[in-house]
């Protein structure tokens, strides 16, 4: 596993163990685009699973930032026309917490530990969840916008992502 | 699909078609007659992966000695073109036996393609070597530079002993596992990586027996420490992996690495439960011949996924349990 300590202390030893380990199916390629002692931004292309590729999901890039307070946000990069269903604007239209990054909403914050991701989860269990939202955000395109692949949390009920 | 089940019907893809083993061991057994009637030779065995039956399907070629009269023995190795000499003398009489037989001759054999039958058979003309227990033969070489090199020590029948032995220690699996692990050659690095030094990986490995998929891992991952050194043969008599190009070689450990890794993530999938998984990984290592599940579905994967603890395979499958090499979280997906 790779901690979060060691992304932001060590982020393009993270970047390689990444690829070298194979600890993401479909990672192709990960760069370290930004690092300082407080934060790291990773830029990662990922290819979808073996049912997604055989249905012809896309290839995604997306940016991940970790900071020091063991926050994660993910970001998708690439095709800026498409709708999303499970993710916060991607403008800074106000000031709001956490930061509106257009990161793509993972979990909702009050379910029960299994079913939220934390920092002691490390940075490859983010990239995977972050990895299935993507294609699971195609799925929904797919599907006229109307079904998600699994149970959600309703929209709004926090004022937490 | 359950992984026991799936190793059998690999076992039984490998196999070679018991009606062509009976066809070609006839085909030895009446050959051996007619070339004794003609005084050529005095009697022959068979020798090479058909022999130990460490030949995986389809049926190649069939190896086998012919020994020669001690009464011609000086008189032969006294010449350089001995080898040949004799050569031309068993092509003289199996063309008149066995009318359109096609013939090549190599550093070792005759090759002679029979007509109507799909494999060659290569004949080895030897000596008997001195009667010490060992059963050494001293077989043809065609491309020695001094008659004293032109017939060369083989092992072939101590090879073929210790291949026995270790097979039935195995409680008959051995030469099963072998044919496996050359399979998984073939379909990793090619048919350039010798059957023999398969063979001779799979019996460092795979010394008491086991079931298919533990030998499958011991091969690979056993194989992949002895590729990175030196492994002798079976007999212990050569140090086998010195035969190797240095490239073939690299590329050979690279493949039983890799598939060392894939093989540890199968058995843990089907130790968990998850045989369907563990068979699409197998089915990676092996290729075709290892029997793959239905492909897994996009809805089914996500429903994997996202109902709880799962795990992504290094296939890119969802597997429920949490056994494959990539851990996955549930969660909800959810907006502001």
């Amino acid at each position: 596993m790779i901690s979060i300590t060691e992304a932001l202390r060590h982020p393009e030893r993270a970047a390689s163990r990444l690829v070298d380990e194979k600890l993401v199916f479909g990672l192709r390629d990960v760069k370290v685009v930004g690092a300082d002692p407080q934060a790291a931004v990773f830029e990662l292309v990922l290819d979808p699973w073996a049912p997604m590729a055989a249905e012809g999901y896309p290839r995604e890039v997306l940016v991940v930032l970790i900071n020091r307070s063991g926050d994660a946000y993910a970001m998708p990069r690439g095709d800026v026309g498409r709708h999303w269903k499970h993710r916060f604007p991607d403008v800074v239209l106000r000031e709001c917490t956490p930061p509106c990054l257009g990161q793509l909403c993972l979990y909702y914050p009050d379910d029960p530990r299994e079913f939220r991701w934390e920092g002691s989860d490390g940075l490859e269990a983010f990239v995977t969840m972050a990895h299935r939202h993507l294609m699971a955000e195609e799925y929904w395109r797919r599907s006229g916008e109307r079904c998600w692949p699994a149970p959600d949390a309703p929209h709004g009920r926090s004022s937490k992502p | 699909m359950n992984q026991g089940a799936a190793f059998q019907m690999f076992d039984g893809h490998l196999n070679l078609d018991p009606t062509e083993r009976q066809r070609a061991e006839r085909l030895h057994v009446e050959m051996t007659a007619f070339l004794v009637g003609e005084g050529l030779i005095v009697g022959g065995f068979l020798q090479g992966s058909f022999a130990r039956k460490t030949m995986r399907a389809p049926l190649h070629d069939v190896d086998k000695v012919v020994l020669l009269p001690v009464s011609k023995e000086a008189a032969i190795r006294a010449q350089l073109r001995g080898p040949d000499v004799v050569m031309d003398s068993l092509e003289l009489a199996i063309d008149r036996r066995y009318r359109g037989t096609t013939f090549e001759r190599k550093k070792h054999v005759l090759q002679c393609t029979l007509p109507g039958y799909d494999f060659p058979l290569d004949i080895a003309p030897a000596f008997e070597g001195p009667d010490d227990g060992m059963g050494n033969v001293f077989i043809a070489n065609r491309e020695a530079m001094d008659p004293a090199d032109a017939w060369e020590r083989s092992n072939t029948r101590a090879l073929m002993r210790v291949v026995s032995a270790r097979n039935a220690l195995t409680l008959g699996r051995f030469i099963h596992w072998v044919r496996m692990g050359k399979e998984m050659a073939a379909h990793q690095i090619g048919a350039e990586f010798p059957g023999m030094q398969t063979e001779s990986l799979c019996f460092a490995a795979n010394t008491k027996p086991a079931d298919d998929a533990t030998a499958c891992q011991r091969l690979l991952e056993d194989g992949a420490r002895l590729l990175a050194d030196e492994y002798p043969d079976p007999t212990g008599e050569q140090v086998i992996s010195r035969r190797l190009a240095p490239d073939l070689k690299a590329r050979a450990l690279e493949a039983f690495r890799q598939s060392a890794d894939q093989a540890r993530e199968a058995r843990a999938l089907a130790a968990a439960g998850d045989d369907d998984n563990a068979c699409v990984i197998w089915h990676s290592i092996f290729g075709d011949a290892f029997p793959a599940p239905a492909g897994q579905t996009v809805q089914d994967a996500f429903a994997k996924s996202y109902v709880g603890a799962a795990s992504i395979t290094s296939a890119g499958l969802v597997s429920p349990t949490q056994a494959a090499r990539q851990p996955s979280r549930g969660s909800r997906a959810w907006a502001p």
